[in-house]
């Protein structure tokens, strides 16, 4: 497969995928609407005083998007496997793996668009200061949801497929994410706080690692997983 | 002996785990092997 | 181990015999974890800061060290299933992964004892403890994929790469969790081991070794006859016999 071939695949899947989501709205509106709440319910958790909020801001801000995000990735197989469009996609000659990377940037897309909606909200209703440190919050929001939408969509590829999909896809995921969420969580705080020790690099550093070493493997083994 | 009751309890959990999870193992094994037995003894007559 | 896949081969005889041997293989192998835990106390002088708080270790580190191997088990049973594509691997890695499950279970059991009295509190967010529970939480997602595919082909190819992603997030684990603390608070360095106790540490774990072995081997058999025999099930569904 030449390497125009399997972009425009990669894109097709893509494509496909986010043109659905498009139309219904339900799957977004829902995930959204799931974030929010998390937030206000941590906020409830934690009281009135803001200081503790604000010390645990950081981590609820992660764990929101985690809770929430893991509804989006069973969906995006789902659909396919009601309508029987896998095993059409799979008919296709050359390898699976821009089905993979095609699903893989739409729910990245995805996720990104509920961060965008979510964040501002978290900074409302925890008092963070969002404009200054924004390039760095962006950079470590993208890299962190990379590694979370890689996974997701890898294990959603079998959890979507077996009865109890809603239990088994976390049970998969989480335990796989801890590094990510320490580490996610360590450099977002370092950047909301101006990084006035120098963590936040070393913490980058361990999310970019995390991204390299997940990313590769799920793209060598995605033709175990998918594959009859 | 200071602290004794968290070796004793040490030393319990262990055996108790020991000893539990070897007899379920027994039993599973015996359990598949009259389930084996039972197919190739069936399967002998025609 | 020899037992093929093949309903059609006869296995009247042989399990009979290896039964009883899985019985006595138990006794034998349990009665040397009794013998190396007497040496171990027998041996062992009170330690300087821990007492006789430090015997709990004749147990603690075995089984740690040895649900450890059971993984590395599990990863190269499944990596061996995704090159051969042979069933027993998958058995293996299986097999392996209920040891690893209890073995490390037992571990973090036994750690949270040994810290309530030397730390003071059942549980606390160490790099070794906690990386421990995430393996153990791990293992735990592997078996429930296997419990919810019916399918063995697939179960084998899926729990295969599960256990391989798996066990490549082990490391990654440990260094992010070590860092998370160091970064709050310097590291307590790990004692060395006196070697007043290094014998009866060596013997404890060779005897765990032996029974996470027989645990393995017998489970391993039970999951092929179990295989064995749902495979004529299947032929006699299909109306053949083969």
């Amino acid at each position: 497969m030449t390497a125009r071939l399997a972009l425009s695949r990669v894109m097709a899947v893509a494509w496909k995928d986010l043109t659905t989501e498009r139309r219904s709205k339900a799957g977004f509106n829902g995930v959204v609407f799931m974030a929010a709440i998390t937030l206000l319910m941590f906020g409830f958790a934690l009281g009135p005083d803001p200081a503790p909020i604000r010390t645990a801001a950081a981590g609820l801000l992660w764990l929101t998007v985690l809770l929430s995000g893991v509804l989006a990735f069973n969906r995006s197989y789902e659909l396919e496997i009601e309508a029987g469009a896998l095993d059409a996609l799979l008919l296709y000659p050359g390898g699976r793996w821009p089905i993979f990377a095609g699903k893989l940037l739409a729910n990245l897309a995805f996720v990104l668009l509920v961060e965008a909606i979510t964040v501002p909200i978290a900074g409302v209703l925890y008092d963070l200061p969002l404009l200054t440190p924004l390039p760095g919050l962006v950079g470590v929001l993208f890299l962190g949801t990379v590694g979370f939408v890689t996974l997701g969509t890898y294990y959603a590829a079998m959890a979507s497929r077996v009865r109890a999909r809603e239990v088994l896809l976390p049970l998969l995921l989480f335990p796989m994410l801890v590094p990510l969420l320490v580490a996610a969580v360590g450099a977002t705080k370092a950047v909301l706080a101006g990084d006035p020790m120098g963590y936040g690099s070393a913490w980058i550093r361990l999310l970019a690692a995390f991204d390299i070493v997940f990313l590769a493997a799920t793209f060598m083994t995605f033709d175990y997983v998918i594959g009859e | 002996m200071p602290g004794e009751q968290y070796i004793y309890a040490a030393y319990g959990l262990t055996w108790v785990v020991l000893i539990v999870f070897t007899t379920t193992t027994l039993r599973r094994v015996r359990r598949a092997e009259r389930a084996a037995r039972a197919v190739a003894l069936s399967g002998e007559t025609p | 181990m020899t037992h093929t896949m093949e309903p059609r081969v006869s296995t009247a005889t042989a399990p009979r015999a290896k039964g009883s041997a899985t019985l006595i293989g138990a006794l034998i192998v349990l009665a040397l974890v009794a013998a190396a835990q007497a040496f171990g106390f027998l041996t062992s002088p009170p330690d300087r800061d821990m007492g006789h708080l430090q015997k709990i270790m004749y147990v603690h580190v075995p089984a740690a060290w040895n649900a450890f191997l059971a993984f590395v088990v599990v990863l190269a049973g499944s990596v061996m299933y995704l090159w051969k594509r042979e069933e027993k691997w998958d058995l293996l890695a299986a097999s392996a992964a209920e040891v690893a499950a209890v073995l490390t279970a037992l571990t973090i059991a036994l750690g949270s004892i040994w810290g309530r009295p030397t730390w003071g509190v059942w549980w606390t967010w160490d790099p070794r403890l906690t990386s421990t529970a995430i393996l153990l939480v791990i293992i735990v997602g592997y078996l429930a994929l296997r419990s919810f595919v019916d399918e063995p082909e697939r179960r084998a190819r899926w729990s295969a790469v599960v256990g391989i992603l798996g066990a490549l997030n082990v490391p990654i684990v440990y260094m992010s969790v070590r860092w998370w603390r160091t970064l709050h608070q310097p590291q307590s360095s790990p004692s060395t081991v006196d070697p007043a106790y290094a014998w009866g540490l060596r013997l404890n774990a060779i005897a765990f070794l032996l029974v996470m072995i027989w645990l393995v081997r017998a489970r391993y058999r039970a999951a092929r006859l179990e295989r064995i025999s749902e495979l004529a099930a299947e032929r006699e569904a299909l109306g053949g016999r083969g």
